[in-house]
């Protein structure tokens, strides 16, 4: 019996070695602190109170899944990369003709009751076929290296701007960067890609929608904002900027933010949750949680520059600067840094689909860890 | 592992070190950020949120009610409101709205070129033919309307080629807000599910009729297996449930006692109106500047070229489409105003709307207080109708009240003269069967603070006043109710306007009220009782302007063009209390009329406070200084002579020289001994009182009209030297010698002053003087009684005028009547009304020199005033005819003098007013 218990014990033990315990409880903490806001964010509005059920169902489930599918053999994930890439990229073109639109923009399927946001999904997917991609490129080379890996991204990213979600679109490019990079791609190399997408932003500017340049217009001018601005284009960022600057040092209390009881803040409980959590909760809640998501991200690269295995650094990568690129794009954008784009903070904003496929990324990620080479000596020399 | 393999295993350890480091930067980018907003520019944030959030409203106080002397209400505040409209809302919320835009909509659509042709067919020329839907459309044509919306084909709805996007997401707008209103559930999933039939653009399979709005749209918008019918039903219903609520709210409207000028349906449609025009005014003027700015950039360098490419026409068409928007949007979000300010009253219509926004969407209900007359309303009225007769309106309106008393706030403001109280009087002996009122009582509490209140009009006031109004009468197309800026409503601001209230409340971001942290009630203003008696005002009015229409008086003069100006004033003889005051003319300003600057710059409208010249109506008072200075007065005065007949047939005055003056007297008997100041008085004898000046030099005769309050030097303050309502200082004199010479231009002695050469007062002050003589007190004149309940401070001056002295005077003022200056039908009427007084003829000639009779036209300001009864004075007053011809009109004997007589003979004859003439006090006027 105590044979049989102790094996269980080892048992266990063997399962979860290697499992990212510790970055598994910090995503359950910020995806418990983002119920909070979420139900902060949702408190006053008339039929939102579902919102937090509904997210908490899907933590309820999601987590365990992305637990066990940590736990799938490393052939079945690489067999899987091209074809959910695939997958999600048909759902990207499907969703050009079957999506509802809402709010002027196609980026939802709707299913019953349920909503699909294949967009989000395109990132766990982009980070596992990169990964595969990469995986062999140990000379850093141009074309395999950098240039095939951004093909292979600005297919689905052309497909989100279309929808439009150029937030998200453009939160992939960074993924791809470090990837290519971590991969061993040059230094020199990036720098030219990152230049050519910097030209190529300018040149494509006037492409860009209407409300898109005038967005940036104003946000380029934001400390000279005229009224028809701001309650025009500006509007969510003055909003913002308002919740923000207003939460002082402590913040209003929890559930006390006036701008977000009142209805001033739009999208609230997603793209524009942290102005909540800086208004209610102040610089320190707000800086706290800027800790704590920079922690996972840190703790992701830890552990990630321990893998042994191209494959599992390449997705603890991209996985890091995924989590890393949405936390500077959701924060950058509610605190005026960056130009208004809508992109929910993983794991904190509302929205199922974001929250899966956050979640999903993590699973990448303890896959990589739990399926990493072992290390033969205690001096990890091999 | 190979080096080369550790080497690169190594290179992506450090590589993740970079990332880790770029984490740790951008985690102190946005701790940085986050510390300048929430700690460096808090403050700036927390006030924007606070801009954000808070309203605050200012709450209108009553205004006090003003009553006459018997406690009838002449004008007090009502809660009216206003009625507006903010259109967007209308635009976005009412099927009516919805209805009326998806018909321009189809008509844009189906002319729009970039629009599909085979689509563009599909599409009538609006949703019913024929002129375009307006809200004042009969229900049948609004039905009509549905059923061709509902036939539209579904595909009609779905975004377009470039060019027709943005009307056809209009069309999609609208149609989806008009189908959101029947629809059993609306809410964000139903929402999807219509967005998403309208963006369904499958093609109908071979040889199957397409689908139509309607039958696509039923099932979702209704749930189960409705069809188009049914849907075509609800929508009608709908909309003829919105235009029944439109049209029971104008008949709410239409009954309330002041009706409003349009209907709810026709100001709606003049308001589009007005904003179609405005839009396209607008559209045409951007498009011509950017046709000028894309010229000016085609013709400028390579720079120019190359922000074309990156900006030049984008921003362009940006510029040109958004500040279209943006016009657009500031014009339909701004609050019209529907109806006039302050014409409905506040309960019926406020209980329609307030708290109902689903089916008035973007109406507004503004509440204030309005002025409601209670008096004088149907003449207002009748002066709206007609123009024409209203400059010649006879009554009085209380808003011209408020032009006429408007100095009386000046009276209540005076500043007492240092150590100067009110004096106490003692207790006038009860005669059985009178109820008189004590003179200067005091015994009730003054209103604090009522004497030191600081005088603010005077004649710029009074132009400013015009203009005000003037402007008014121009923009508000209405009659001016400046309520509270000017006239007596002015001068009691203090007291009527009340304190407003302050309500500060929380909104969300739809305006909607949250909480109400803070409230702050109004504070109603306070009563207001004016001596006046309304009744005798209006019959005064009445009474006054028919004697000028016999007389002939205030037709066009025939010489200056211009009509005749009258004033008369009754006062209450023992406490100077203003009765009533009528001036003749006296009409309102009528909006758009040439008429009424000319009126309105009269100076009758100033009627018994514009002071002029006034002739022999100073000798009473000269009589009276003369008998207290010379009790042997007129031993040694040369004999008059009095008038006579010359041989060019026409009447000479005695001429003679008294000093370095001719003074001509038209008496009618001669004036001799010493006996002869009753016989001076009868005649109004210049011989006589000329004489009397030049003994009593100028000082004297200033002194002699001090006395009576018909003096103030100019180094005094000349607004109200006596408590006084005097419009203009020029014409006051003085004895000084330089002052007179600088007013006049000439040199006035005694000899002249003592016939009332130069002497200029206003009919208030004449009617206060000769109740001094009545009484042997000098009242203080008044015009409110009482405010807040505590009456105003009150007195009345001892004159200290020996009995005897007065007794001939009075003795020679009634020979005057019986005998003397005044000439029949006067003579009657004024001895049956037991009316004693003075006639006064002031001469002045026109400019223009006469090249036919080579003679210099003169006109007359002739004057009567006295008292009544005789013996027991209760009314004194004054009667003033300014610019009367000597040939159509007579002296003062036969104008001035007559008029009186009918005025007070009419009033007499008057049951409400028979306690006046016999010295009694009126049922209902308290002390």
């Amino acid at each position: 019996m105590i044979l049989d218990r102790r094996t269980r014990l080892e048992s266990l033990r063997a399962l979860l070695a290697g499992f990212p315990v510790v970055v598994w409880l910090q995503a359950l903490l910020l995806s418990g602190l983002g119920l909070v806001f979420i139900h902060s964010a949702t408190l006053y509005v008339e039929d939102g109170s579902g919102a937090t059920a509904r997210q908490a169902l899907a933590l309820v489930f999601v987590p365990g899944l992305a637990a066990a599918l940590a736990y799938l053999g490393r052939r079945r994930v690489l067999d899987l990369a091209p074809v959910l890439y695939v997958l999600v990229l048909l759902m990207l073109v499907a969703l050009l003709f079957y999506g509802a639109k809402i709010n002027g923009a196609r980026r939802w399927f709707r299913l019953g009751p349920l909503s699909l946001q294949p967009s989000e999904f395109v990132k766990p997917a982009l980070i596992l076929m990169l990964a595969r991609l990469l995986r062999f490129e140990t000379e850093g080379r141009l074309l395999r290296g950098l240039i095939v890996p951004l093909g292979l991204t600005l297919v689905p990213m052309l497909l989100m701007a279309r929808q439009p979600d150029l937030g998200s679109a453009l939160a992939l490019l960074p993924v791809t960067l470090a990837m290519a990079w971590v991969g061993g791609v040059r230094g020199r190399n990036l720098a030219v890609v990152v230049l050519g997408f910097a030209v190529l932003t300018f040149v494509l500017f006037p492409f860009l929608h209407g409300y898109q340049k005038e967005r940036i217009l104003v946000w380029l001018d934001q400390a000279h904002m005229t009224g028809t601005q701001a309650h025009g284009a500006g509007y969510h960022l003055q909003q913002s900027l308002i919740a923000v600057g207003s939460g002082g040092v402590f913040g209003d209390g929890l559930f006390e933010g006036i701008q977000n009881r009142y209805d001033f803040l739009p999208y609230r409980e997603t793209d524009f949750l942290f102005s909540v959590v800086a208004e209610e909760t102040g610089l320190l809640g707000g800086g706290l949680l800027v800790l704590l998501y920079s922690g996972l991200c840190i703790a992701i690269f830890w552990l990630g520059a321990g893998i042994r295995d191209r494959f599992g650094r390449l997705i603890a990568a991209g996985v890091g600067v995924y989590f890393l690129t949405h936390l500077a794009i959701h924060v950058g954008v509610t605190t005026g840094l960056l130009p208004t784009t809508g992109l929910p903070l993983p794991r904190l904003s509302y929205g199922r689909s974001s929250t899966t496929a956050a979640w999903l990324a993590l699973a990448l990620f303890a896959h990589a860890l739990v399926h990493r080479e072992r290390n033969l000596s205690r001096d990890r020399y091999l | 592992m190979s080096e080369h393999g550790e080497a690169v295993r190594n290179r992506g350890a450090r590589r993740f070190r970079w990332l880790g480091v770029a984490t740790l930067a951008l985690a102190a980018v946005l701790i940085g950020r986050l510390f300048e907003l929430d700690v460096l520019a808090h403050e700036q944030w927390a006030l924007q949120r606070r801009r954000n959030i808070v309203g605050s409203e200012f709450l209108d106080a009553a205004r006090g009610p003003i009553k006459d002397r018997l406690g009838r209400t002449l004008c007090h505040d009502e809660m009216r409101f206003e009625l507006g409209l903010r259109y967007r809302l209308f635009r976005r919320g009412h099927p009516l709205a919805q209805l009326r835009h998806l018909d321009g909509l189809c008509r844009a659509m189906a002319g729009d070129p970039t629009v599909d042709a085979v689509l563009r067919g599909r599409f009538p020329p609006g949703l019913v033919p024929g002129e375009p839907l307006k809200y004042t459309d009969e229900l049948d044509r609004l039905r009509a309307a549905v059923v061709a919306l509902c036939a539209l084909p579904a595909p009609a709805f779905a975004p377009g080629p470039r060019g027709s996007r943005a009307a056809a997401s209009s069309l999609r707008f609208h149609a989806f807000a008009l189908c959101a209103q029947v629809a059993e559930r609306p809410g964000m999933d139903q929402e999807h599910r219509i967005a998403a039939a309208f963006d369904r653009r499958e093609p109908p399979p071979p040889g199957a009729p397409e689908r139509s709005f309607a039958e696509a749209l039923a099932p979702i918008v209704l749930g189960g297996n409705a069809d188009a019918v049914t849907l075509a039903q609800a929508l009608v219903a709908r909309v003829t449930a919105a235009r029944d609520d439109l049209i029971e709210l104008d008949r709410l409207l239409a009954a309330e006692p002041v009706p409003p000028r349009i209907g709810l349906l026709q100001s709606l449609e003049a308001w589009y109106g007005r904003f179609d025009k405005y839009v396209t005014k607008k559209a045409k003027r951007l498009a011509k500047q950017r046709l000028e700015r894309e010229q000016r950039l085609a013709d400028e360098s390579v720079g120019a070229w190359i922000a074309r490419m990156f900006l030049g026409e984008e921003r362009l068409e940006d510029d040109d489409f958004e500040a279209r928007l943006r016009w657009r949007y500031e014009y339909e979000n701004s609050v019209q105003s529907l109806l006039g300010p302050a014409s409905v009253s506040f309960e019926r219509v406020v209980a329609r709307v307030e708290g109902h926004h689903e089916r008035y969407p973007g109406f507004l209900v503004q509440e204030r207080y309005g002025r409601v007359y209670d008096v004088g309303t149907e003449e207002r009225r009748h002066q709206a109708r007609n123009a024409e007769e209203a400059a010649v309106l006879r009554g009085l309106p209380p808003h011209i009240l408020g032009h006429v008393v408007r100095s009386t706030g000046a009276m209540l403001e005076r500043k007492p003269e240092p150590g100067e109280e009110p004096e106490p009087e003692p207790e006038p002996e009860p005669e059985p069967g009178e109820e008189l009122p004590a003179l200067g009582e005091t015994e009730a509490p003054t209103v604090p603070g009522l004497v030191s209140m600081e005088l603010r009009l005077g004649d710029e006031t009074f132009r400013d006043l015009g203009d005000h109004l003037r402007q008014q009468a121009w923009f508000a197309g209405r009659l001016p109710i400046n309520v509270g800026a000017s006239n007596i409503e002015a001068a009691l601001e203090k007291w009527l306007g009340g304190e407003g209230g302050l309500r500060t409340k929380l909104h969300d971001r739809l305006g909607e009220e949250l909480r109400m942290p803070n409230y702050g009630a109004p504070r109603p203003g306070s009563e207001v009782e004016l001596t006046l008696d309304w009744e005798l005002q209006v019959e005064l009015g009445r009474a006054f302007d028919e004697a000028l229409s016999r007389l002939g008086f205030g037709l066009d003069d025939p010489i200056t063009g211009s009509s005749g100006a009258a004033a008369i004033c009754v006062i209450d003889a023992r406490t100077g209390e203003v009765l009533a005051l009528a001036s003749s003319p006296r009409a309102l300003p009528v909006p758009g009329e040439d008429h009424w600057v000319p009126v309105w710059a009269h100076y009758a409208l100033g009627g018994s406070r514009h002071t002029s010249h006034l002739g022999s109506t100073v000798k009473p008072f000269m009589a009276v200084e003369g008998l207290l200075r010379h009790p042997s007065l007129g031993d040694d005065f040369i004999d008059c002579k009095g008038a006579y007949i010359g041989r060019d047939g026409r009447l000479h005055g005695h001429r003679y020289y008294q000093g370095q003056a001719e003074i001509s007297c038209h008496a009618h008997g001669s004036v001799t001994g010493r006996d002869g100041v009753e016989e001076a008085l009868q005649e109004s004898c210049n011989a006589f009182f000329s004489q009397l000046g030049h003994r009593m030099r100028s000082d004297g005769v200033a002194e002699a009209l001090r006395r009576f309050g018909l003096w103030a030097d100019l180094d005094e303050d000349w607004r109200a030297p006596m408590g006084l309502p005097i419009l203009r200082p020029g014409p006051i004199l003085t004895w000084d010698p330089r002052a007179r010479r600088a007013v006049l231009g000439f040199h006035f002695e005694g000899d002249r002053l003592g016939i009332g050469y130069g002497v200029q007062a206003a009919p208030l002050l004449v009617a206060r003087a000769y109740a001094g003589l009545a009484t042997g007190r000098l009242p203080w004149l008044r015009i409110v009684r009482s405010i807040g309940g505590g009456p105003v401070t009150s007195g009345s001056q001892d004159l200290g005028l020996p009995a005897p002295v007065l007794e001939r005077v009075r003795a020679g003022l009634m020979r005057g009547i019986v005998r003397g200056t005044v000439k029949p039908p006067a003579r009657d009427d004024l001895q049956a009304v037991g009316a004693v007084g003075k006639t006064g003829t002031a001469v002045w000639y026109l400019a223009d020199h006469d090249k036919q009779s080579n003679r210099v036209h003169k006109r007359l300001n002739t004057w009567f005033s006295g008292w009544l009864p005789y013996d027991e004075p209760r009314l004194a007053f004054s009667t003033v005819l300014y610019g009367a011809d000597p040939e159509r009109h007579g002296d003062a004997g036969r104008s001035a003098a007559r008029v009186a007589g009918e005025v007070l003979k009419q009033l007499a004859a008057d049951e409400r007013f028979r306690p006046y003439f016999e010295g009694r006090r009126r049922p209902g006027e308290d002390g």
